[in-house]
């Protein structure tokens, strides 16, 4: 039922690929060569001109990856007939319903590369999606924990990260990101604590991260921009530590050490840092909410463990953003966000843990600087 | 080929069906429903003992969302919104924990999601 892509149809595919590629060059330049020499003085030609300079660099941007996909194609077909010489064909559904998976992953090779094919479909174009031109980013309702909706990407700990640092000041993000034209948007980022400007234009990831009505918002932008920033991989996952992302979007290092912080009861150090957390087990609700206190922005991983979970059911190996905690219990909001088809009408959302829940089921945290920390330069 | 570029993908079939991969701790939109895979393990079977691999959904209707431990053949009737049908389970490595998980080490589901329901319901 699930398959691997079928080598002529990749190979037709890189042909015609390449066909369409030319023909579409073909048709760019004829325009261009109008654009540029039309005889048409005024406003309204001067808005044409500089409105087809960014159409003209998209396309040639497009008509680049059409050149590549044709390529891949070509490579893809010669994976596949490699794969399908030693495997003998894709995977399927045995004779009593299981799955029957290729534990060497050839059989989904299709899948692995975005590429697929389906009784003679065949989409080279699913692992990207156009940049949206109408992305909302100059209204604050537009930020914080309600515009998380982390798709098909698993990086959670940005996603939640992001609705948290915004959570706490929509307008530095909303200062940071620019339309500069058409499909063309700029967004500030740090390195080393200096301001970087990162161009994002053409395509997103396919189903990254999008605001709550499914659509791209400004954390796909800041996605996309985290991507070419080289925090985050080319598929949207982590280049390295997760905390990187936090240093580039508030210039500041996520702090490593967080033992100076006090027990607001005992007035004692609370005693853990992040590298120790997972032995020393002493985070618990009054030390979260003590964190909050203080302006942190915290975010919690669940354990990869079926032990019990004290009659919890939270994703696993993913993060949740703290958004509450009042002491006792700690309120997380799961980065999967609340879509408008979404009623977290069982909790499974917005879950509101117990002590012993925290400890059957969080076993890292990840924390961002309070606010008056961040890099204002921009 | 590397297996680090595995991830959730949702493709249309040309018989009205569509079908998705998805990652643990990752979510898609199958027609109206969005599907979210909050676990994928080897377990036992609560009514054989068998071990199988068995994966945790959960699954958002524009009126209710649900959890649904299920495993590879299990038929998830979904009323009016259609049929889901789980193709494949494959597990999380349980060696590799917390969310920087990395997209190679996460198990994923493999659905197909048809809007018109089966004749007869759910098998």
């Amino acid at each position: 039922m699930f398959w691997g892509a079928r080598t002529e149809q990749l190979e037709q595919l890189a042909v015609r690929t390449r066909e369409e590629g030319r023909r579409a060059a073909q048709l760019h330049d004829a325009l261009d060569s109008a654009v540029r020499t039309v005889t048409w003085v005024g406003e309204d030609a001067e808005q044409l001109r500089t409105r087809w300079q960014g159409v003209s660099a998209q396309w040639r941007s497009t008509l680049e990856a059409l050149a590549v996909r044709g390529d891949e194609l070509d490579e893809h077909a010669q994976a596949q007939e490699r794969a399908s010489a030693v495997e003998g064909g894709p995977a399927g559904i045995a004779e009593d319903g299981a799955a029957e998976y290729d534990d060497t992953g050839f059989a989904w090779i299709g899948w692995h590369n975005g590429f697929f094919g389906f009784d003679g479909g065949l989409n080279p174009f699913t692992g990207r999606r156009n940049l949206r031109d109408d992305i909302p980013i100059d209204d604050p309702a537009e930020y914080g924990i309600a515009s998380m909706n982390q798709e098909g990407v698993p990086n959670c700990i940005t996603i939640a990260m992001l609705g948290g640092l915004s959570e706490q000041d929509p307008q530095y993000f909303m200062d940071r990101i620019e339309q500069i034209g058409p499909e063309h948007y700029e967004v500030t980022l740090y390195q080393d604590g200096k301001p970087v400007t990162v161009t994002v234009d053409g395509e997103v990831i396919n189903n990254g991260a999008r605001g709550s009505d499914g659509l791209q918002n400004w954390m796909t932008l800041y996605e996309a921009a985290l991507v070419q920033h080289g925090v985050l991989e080319e598929d949207g996952t982590y280049a390295g530590s997760a905390g990187t992302v936090v240093e580039a979007v508030t210039g500041v290092p996520m702090p490593q050490d967080l033992q100076i912080l006090q027990d607001p009861v005992s007035g004692t150090g609370l005693g853990w840092d992040i590298e120790s957390f997972g032995s020393g087990r002493t985070l618990d609700a009054r030390a979260i909410e003590a964190l909050q206190d203080q302006g942190y922005t915290v975010v919690l991983g669940t354990e990869n463990s079926d032990a019990d979970r004290e009659g919890v059911s939270l994703v696993e190996n993913h993060a949740y953003l703290v958004a509450g905690a009042n002491g006792s219990t700690i309120h997380l909001e799961n980065p999967w966000g609340a879509g408008s088809d979404y009623t977290g009408g069982n909790g499974d959302r917005a879950p509101h843990l117990t002590p012993e829940q925290i400890m059957a089921n969080i076993d890292s945290v990840y924390v961002a600087p309070p606010r008056d920390q961040w890099v204002e330069e921009r | 080929m590397t297996d680090a570029r595995r991830r959730t993908l949702v493709v249309p079939a040309e018989d009205g069906a569509v079908e998705a991969l998805i990652l643990q701790s990752t979510q898609a939109r199958l027609g109206p429903a969005r599907i979210g895979v909050m676990s994928a393990r080897t377990a036992a079977d609560p009514a054989t003992g068998r071990r199988r691999a068995r994966a945790r959904l959960h699954v958002t209707l524009p009126e209710s969302t649900s959890t649904h431990d299920v495993t590879a053949g299990d038929r998830l009737d979904l009323g009016p919104h259609g049929l889901l049908h789980v193709v494949e389970v494959r597990p999380q490595d349980p060696g590799v924990d917390g969310p920087e998980t990395p997209s190679s080490a996460r198990g994923h589901v493999g659905l197909i999601w048809r809007g018109e329901p089966t004749p007869g319901g759910a098998e």
